[in-house]
C-alpha cells in the first residue's frame, strides 16, 4: 500500500507553493497531523484484529485512535471558530468524522457487553472502512469543505 | 433504584444509541448531497434556521438526528452520575486488606517485621498509598495508587456532554450579522449587536455602552474578540462612493460628481437627483430592480429628473451596462460618464454563546481520555509470614508489574533457600 502512494505521490507536480491565506495556521497542522495519525492508528487496530481477534491490543489501538481523533476534531473546531465563526458546518465530511467517532466509541463500550465481546473485532474492521470512506470516499464523491 | 432508571443508565441502551447514531448520520450525509435547498444551513443558528426555511417537511433527518442524539446525551448524563456514584465512595476509602489468598508465594531472608517495614517505606516511595495491618495471619501491606483514575472516563464523558450542550445552545441561540464597513467617519450603528463600528484605516473602533476600543481590522483566523461577539473578516470590495454623469446640449459639454442622495440643477427648476445605489441589480417581477446581494457586482443608480417639483423622469443607470444608461429630456442628454469606487471591508458579526461549553467540553474529552489510555490504577497486597525454617514468606496478589519491582528490590526467591 505504501509503495502504491508513493507511485502516486511521485506524479503529483512538486512545485512549492504558498499556503493559502485560510489554512497558515497551526490549528490547521495540528488537525490533519492528529486525523493521519488517528487514521493510521484505525488501521493498526484493524490489522491486530484480523491477525489476532483474541487479542486486547487492538482495543487499545482503538482507543488511541479515538484519542487522537478527538485531538483533530478539536483542533480543526477551533481552526473553523478562528477563520469562519463556526466550530460545527453541516457537511459530508463533518457528518462522516462524527460518525466514525460514534461509531469507534460504541464498539469499545459494546466490547464491555457480553455477546457482543466477540463481535468486537469484526465492528473494528469494518470501522477501518468507514474510515477509509471518511477519507477518500467522501473527498472524491461527496462535495464537502474537505478536498480529502 | 427503578427499572427505569436502570433501562437509561445501561450500557446495552448507549451502545444501541451510538448505532443508531452512526446510522442516522449516514443517512444525513447523503441527504446533504442529494436534497437541494440546504445550501445555507449552517448559516444562521440551526433553529432560527429550521424557523425560516421553505423544506421543514424535508429535514426530518435533522429531528431524527436530534432526538438520537438527545437520548444518546440522557444516556451518558445517568450513566456518569450512576458511575460516580459508584467509584467515588471507593475512591475515597482506604486501601482493602482482605484480598484473596494468592499462589504467588516467595521467600525472604528478612525477619517479618523488617520485610513489612521496608516495603511500607518503598511501596510510599513509589507514591502508593499504604496500610499495615497485624494480625494473627501475619503483617498484612495493602499498597494502592491512582484511585483517582477510576473516574477518568467520566471526566471524558462529562466533555462529551458540554460538548453537546454547547451545539445545543449554540443551535438556539446567538446571531450572524454580515456587514460592510466603509472608510469613514461615521459610526455604523448595527442595533442586533448593540453596538457601532467604524472603520479608521487599518482600525476597527467598537463603541458599546458610551465606551469605544479600537482593534486592528480582523484578519483570516484572527478575529476580534469583544464583549461576548466576534468580528471576522470576511473579504474586502471596492464600493461606490460617486458617480460622474456627463450632460450635453446643444451648446455645451459638463461633466458632474454625485453621491448617493445629493442633486444637481440643470437649469432654473430642472434638477437632477442622485438616488439609491444598489451594488447586484436584478430585474425582478414587475420590472422592479432590486439587489441579489450585497457585493459590488453588478452596481445600478437610481436616477430621478424632477421639473418643477414634478417627477419627470427616472431611471436605473447601470454601471456594467453603460449603453443603457441613458437619460434624455428635452435639451439634456444625460449619461454615466464614471464612478469613484472607496474601499470597503466586510465582516460577520457573530454571538455564538455555546461556543465557549463546548470547547470546554471538547478539552475535558480529550483529557479523560489521555488520562484514561495512559494512566492506571495499581494495587498490590503483600501477607508476610514467618517461613518454617527461616526468614520470611511473601504472599502477593495484584499489580503484576508492581510485585516484579518488589521482588527485584528484595531479591526475592521461590525456593526457601
Amino acid at each position: 500500500m505504501a509503495a502504491f502512494f508513493i507511485l502516486v505521490a511521485a506524479t503529483v507536480p512538486k512545485g512549492i507553493r504558498p499556503l493559502p491565506e485560510g489554512l497558515d495556521t497551526i490549528w490547521f497542522e495540528i488537525h490533519v497531523a492528529s486525523a493521519f495519525i488517528a487514521y493510521a492508528l484505525f488501521a493498526l487496530a484493524a490489522s491486530e484484529c484480523i491477525c489476532n481477534p483474541s487479542s486486547m491490543f487492538g482495543f487499545r489501538l482503538t482507543a488511541g485512535g479515538i484519542l487522537v481523533f478527538s485531538a483533530s476534531m478539536l483542533a480543526g473546531g477551533i481552526w473553523a471558530y478562528l477563520a469562519w465563526a463556526d466550530y460545527w458546518i453541516w457537511t459530508p465530511k463533518e457528518l462522516w468524522s462524527v460518525l466514525i467517532w460514534v461509531y469507534y466509541a460504541t464498539v469499545l463500550h459494546a466490547a464491555k457487553l457480553p455477546g457482543w465481546r466477540k463481535l468486537a473485532p469484526k465492528m473494528i474492521i469494518l470501522g477501518f472502512l468507514l474510515v477509509m470512506f471518511t477519507y477518500l470516499g467522501v473527498g472524491l464523491l461527496m462535495q464537502s469543505s474537505h478536498p480529502l | 433504584m427503578t427499572r427505569f432508571w436502570r433501562f437509561l443508565c445501561s450500557l446495552r441502551l448507549g451502545v444501541w444509541c451510538g448505532l443508531a447514531l452512526t446510522v442516522l448520520l449516514l443517512v444525513a450525509s447523503l441527504q446533504l448531497i442529494y436534497q437541494s435547498g440546504l445550501d445555507d444551513l449552517g448559516g444562521p443558528p440551526l433553529l432560527e434556521w429550521l424557523n425560516n426555511t421553505q423544506h421543514l417537511s424535508g429535514v426530518w433527518w435533522i429531528w431524527l438526528l436530534s432526538g438520537g442524539a438527545g437520548l444518546f446525551l440522557i444516556n451518558i448524563i445517568c450513566c456518569t452520575i450512576e458511575s460516580l456514584r459508584q467509584t467515588i465512595p471507593g475512591i475515597l476509602r482506604p486501601p482493602k486488606t482482605d484480598f484473596p489468598p494468592s499462589s504467588k508465594n516467595f521467600y525472604s531472608a528478612l525477619s517479618t517485621t523488617e520485610v513489612a517495614r521496608q516495603t511500607e517505606r518503598l511501596s510510599r516511595s513509589w507514591g502508593f498509598r499504604t496500610i499495615l495491618r497485624v494480625s494473627d495471619a501475619g503483617i498484612t501491606v495493602a499498597a494502592d495508587k491512582g484511585r483517582w483514575w477510576l473516574i477518568s472516563p467520566q471526566i471524558a464523558h462529562v466533555g462529551l456532554i458540554m460538548l453537546l450542550c454547547g451545539l445545543l445552545v449554540s443551535a438556539t441561540s446567538g446571531f450572524k450579522l454580515r456587514q460592510i464597513m466603509l472608510q469613514t467617519n461615521n459610526w455604523q450603528l448595527i442595533p442586533e449587536a448593540g453596538l457601532s463600528l467604524r472603520l479608521l484605516g487599518n482600525d476597527i473602533e467598537i463603541k458599546q455602552n458610551s465606551k469605544s476600543k479600537t482593534y486592528s481590522i480582523p484578519k483570516l483566523n484572527q478575529p476580534i474578540f469583544h464583549n461576548g461577539l466576534c468580528i471576522y473578516y470576511t473579504g474586502e470590495d471596492q464600493q461606490i462612493k460617486s458617480i460622474e454623469l456627463e450632460i450635453k446640449t446643444n451648446s455645451e459639454r459638463k461633466l458632474i460628481r454625485l453621491e448617493s442622495g445629493q442633486e444637481h440643477e440643470l437649469e432654473p427648476g430642472v434638477k437632477l437627483v442622485c438616488g439609491e445605489i444598489i451594488p447586484d441589480f436584478r430585474i425582478g417581477s414587475g420590472s422592479d430592480v432590486d439587489s441579489a446581494s450585497a457585493y459590488y457586482r453588478n452596481p445600478a443608480v437610481h436616477i430621478s429628473l424632477i421639473d418643477h417639483n414634478r417627477l419627470a423622469e427616472s431611471k436605473w443607470f447601470f454601471v456594467n451596462y453603460p449603453n443603457f444608461s441613458r437619460l434624455r429630456y428635452q435639451a439634456f442628454d444625460i449619461t454615466l460618464n464614471n464612478v469613484k469606487w472607496s474601499p470597503s471591508l466586510y465582516i460577520d458579526i457573530v454571538r455564538n454563546p455555546g461556543a465557549g461549553l463546548a470547547l470546554i467540553g471538547g478539552l475535558f474529552l480529550v483529557l479523560g481520555l489521555t488520562w484514561n489510555l495512559l494512566g492506571g490504577f495499581k494495587q498490590v497486597y503483600i501477607l508476610i509470614t514467618k517461613a518454617e525454617q527461616k526468614g520470611s514468606l511473601l504472599a502477593f496478589r495484584g499489580s503484576t508489574e508492581t510485585i516484579t519491582r518488589l521482588r527485584k528490590k528484595f531479591q526475592l526467591s521461590q525456593n526457601p533457600n
